[in-house]
């Protein structure tokens, strides 16, 4: 036996393991972006759920048919190429965006009711917060969280749609008269993430009930345009005809269909036809203001509410 | 550890905590009270959750009250159960760390620790939603634990677990008083509690009522004799006997088990005397037993 061993050997080992309390004698280091892990966690419990897959392939369908309208332009007989139309890329971009948008509102009720209310519910602050991070970590987090399972919904079918675009047009004029696709799909993804997230963490943070949080924000984001849709219909029969699009598009979900279509410099349009309602795109400052005071609130509404007790008011 | 000086917290025109001043150190304390007592309330100051209306708390030196200084060394494990359905207890626990500085490979090893402490390492990769209450309390606790805080405030840790559940966190709360934290324990199970420590903090409508050493507070509650039960096999002469005692105010006879009890002002003074009384005889003790010399006594005198 060498010594080595020896020493081993000669080490006192009980037979019955040793499970008392131990102490932490390593680092700690407080993460530089604490908001980062709670937007973290926010969006990998997101994805867990099966309901937010679904969501996000229906979000991704209109942009398929998109693309599949490209191809048959390409691959179909000149008279059914003809039938389909030489419409601009940005309007099959715009059509497949505002189909969209139905299944990324059900995704954001899904991910973002329970934010906050969801905390609030389980009285989870108490635990958040006594951690040492800061209110705005939070605040920061859950909305992070929210705004990266949305961006990525609504983004990521967009690049696909480019991505085909690119491989199948590329070189055609049709794609060379849009140098700026990319950027404006983008764009148009990211606006509908942010102002939804700001707008149901906000709303989030003031209920105990996801459900309720659902329930109020869907009220407001179709109630907001059925409401726009009679006040235009008053503004036009009062003769002020300049003004029927801006006030059309002041619902929460005709101000995303007005800023997208600024952005890809289009009218409304679907399979290519002109829909009903303006005919022209809503005055642009208002409707960004609109959208900016909006997600502002929100983010405020929050801000105020967030803490990790509840306080009686007497 | 644990201070506070004259602390009071109104919610409005309610008050949660009224002018409460005591300290607490090392080791583990027990925070009892009726509902709506004020624990939470003493609990969210303590965590700095909530400061105080007037007065002062202080938590290892400082004002906890959105110190993340305190908040690194502090721990704490709510009542509440319900939440993170989704993750499983190693994730939880593993998340709750990284907020609270852990990293890398001694995260991973810290997590796993605690998780084996507390009982779960078998069920640690299941996810939360299909947990057991005493599952959830027990992950709640190594998510408390996991920066290894000097301070632990436990809000009705063993509520929902199943008896052997409860023996296992009590050895575990005991363990961590023993290891030199300082663990403050709000329950309303008295008997667990009494097991845990004899250090108590009575809480009622937002008063400090009673604070220190169980069996001394009970010495102190002078409106209350003393009970003492005893069992003989001559209950009647016995309690003849043990009336002419000094500081024996009354006895009386059990109907059913037969046994004598006995009211006594002087508990001290009756205890030393009984060996002298069974060795003159002419009767046998059975057994005897003090059955409000306790924590749920306490209480109700105290809270009455």
């Amino acid at each position: 036996m060498t010594d080595s061993s020896a020493e081993v050997n000669s080490t006192p080992q009980s037979p019955i393991a040793d499970t008392s309390y131990r102490n932490y004698d390593g680092p700690l280091r407080p993460h530089r972006f604490r908001w980062w892990i709670i937007a973290r966690t926010t969006a990998g419990v997101a994805l867990r759920r099966k309901g937010f897959w679904f969501l996000a392939v229906m979000a991704l369908l209109p942009y398929l048919g998109s693309g599949f309208q490209l191809y048959l332009r390409s691959q179909a007989p000149q008279g059914i190429a003809q039938f389909l139309g030489d419409r601009p890329l940005t309007s099959l971009f715009y059509e497949a965006f505002a189909m969209s948008q139905l299944w990324i509102c059900l995704l954001c009720l899904m991910v973002g009711s329970g934010s906050i209310a969801g905390d609030n519910r389980t009285n989870a602050l108490q635990i958040y917060l006594a951690r040492p991070i800061t209110k705005g970590d939070y605040l920061g987090g859950k909305w992070a969280g929210v705004f990266l399972v949305l961006a990525a919904a609504a983004v990521i079918p967009n690049l696909i749609l480019y991505l085909y675009c690119l491989g199948s047009l590329g070189d055609q004029q049709s794609f060379k008269d849009h140098p700026y696709l990319l950027v404006q799909a983008v764009g148009c993804g990211l606006i509908p993430a942010t102002l939804h997230s700001s707008i149901v963490v906000g709303i989030s943070a003031w209920f105990k009930r996801p459900v309720l949080v659902g329930g109020l924000y869907a009220g407001l984001y179709f109630g907001s345009g059925i409401l726009s849709t009679i006040a235009a219909l008053i503004v036009r029969r009062s003769g002020n005809a300049e003004h029927v699009a801006t006030v059309f598009h002041l619902g929460v979900e005709r101000i995303f269909q007005g800023l997208a279509q600024h952005i890809y410099d289009v009218l409304p349009t679907m399979f290519g036809a002109r829909m009903r309602g303006p005919q022209e795109k809503p005055d642009l400052m208002i409707i960004l203001a609109l959208a900016v005071a909006l997600g502002t609130i929100g983010l405020l509404a929050a801000r105020m509410r967030v803490r990790a007790v509840e306080v009686v008011k007497g | 550890m644990i201070e506070f000086q004259g602390a009071s917290r109104w919610y409005g025109q309610v008050i949660g905590l009224n002018d409460v001043t005591c300290h607490i150190d090392k080791g583990v304390t027990a925070l009892i009270g009726p509902n709506g007592a004020g624990k939470s309330t003493f609990i969210k100051l303590v965590s700095g959750q909530l400061r105080p209306t007037t007065g002062s708390v202080t938590v290892l030196g400082q004002s906890p009250f959105a110190n993340q200084e305190v908040f690194r060394r502090l721990g704490i494990c709510p009542e509440v159960d319900s939440f993170y359905e989704e993750m499983t207890g190693q994730e939880f626990v593993t998340f709750l760390a990284t907020l609270g500085g852990l990293t890398g490979a001694r995260r991973s090893s810290r997590v796993s620790e605690v998780i084996q402490f507390v009982g779960m390492e078998a069920n640690a990769g299941r996810r939360i939603g299909g947990y057991s209450k005493g599952m959830r309390q027990r992950i709640k606790l190594a998510q408390a634990l996991v920066h290894d805080p000097d301070v632990l405030l436990l809000d009705e840790p063993l509520n929902g677990l199943d008896p052997v559940g409860r023996r296992e966190v009590t050895d575990l709360v005991k363990s961590l008083g023993e290891a030199g934290k300082c663990v403050v324990i709000s329950s309303h199970i008295l008997y667990e509690i009494e097991h845990m420590t004899r250090r108590i903090l009575l809480i009622n409508r937002g008063r400090l009522l009673a604070q220190g050493d169980l069996y001394e507070i009970r010495g102190l509650i002078d409106r209350h004799p003393h009970r003492i039960s005893l069992e003989s096999d001559q209950p009647r002469r016995l309690a003849a006997k043990l009336m002419e005692l000094d500081g024996v105010v009354s006895s009386r006879l059990e109907p059913i088990s037969g046994a004598v009890e006995i009211e006594t002002r002087d508990p001290d003074g009756f205890y030393r005397r009984l060996p002298e009384i069974v060795a003159a005889g002419p009767f046998d003790i059975r057994s005897f037993a003090s059955p409000d010399n306790n924590l749920e006594a306490v209480f109700r005198y105290l809270t009455e």
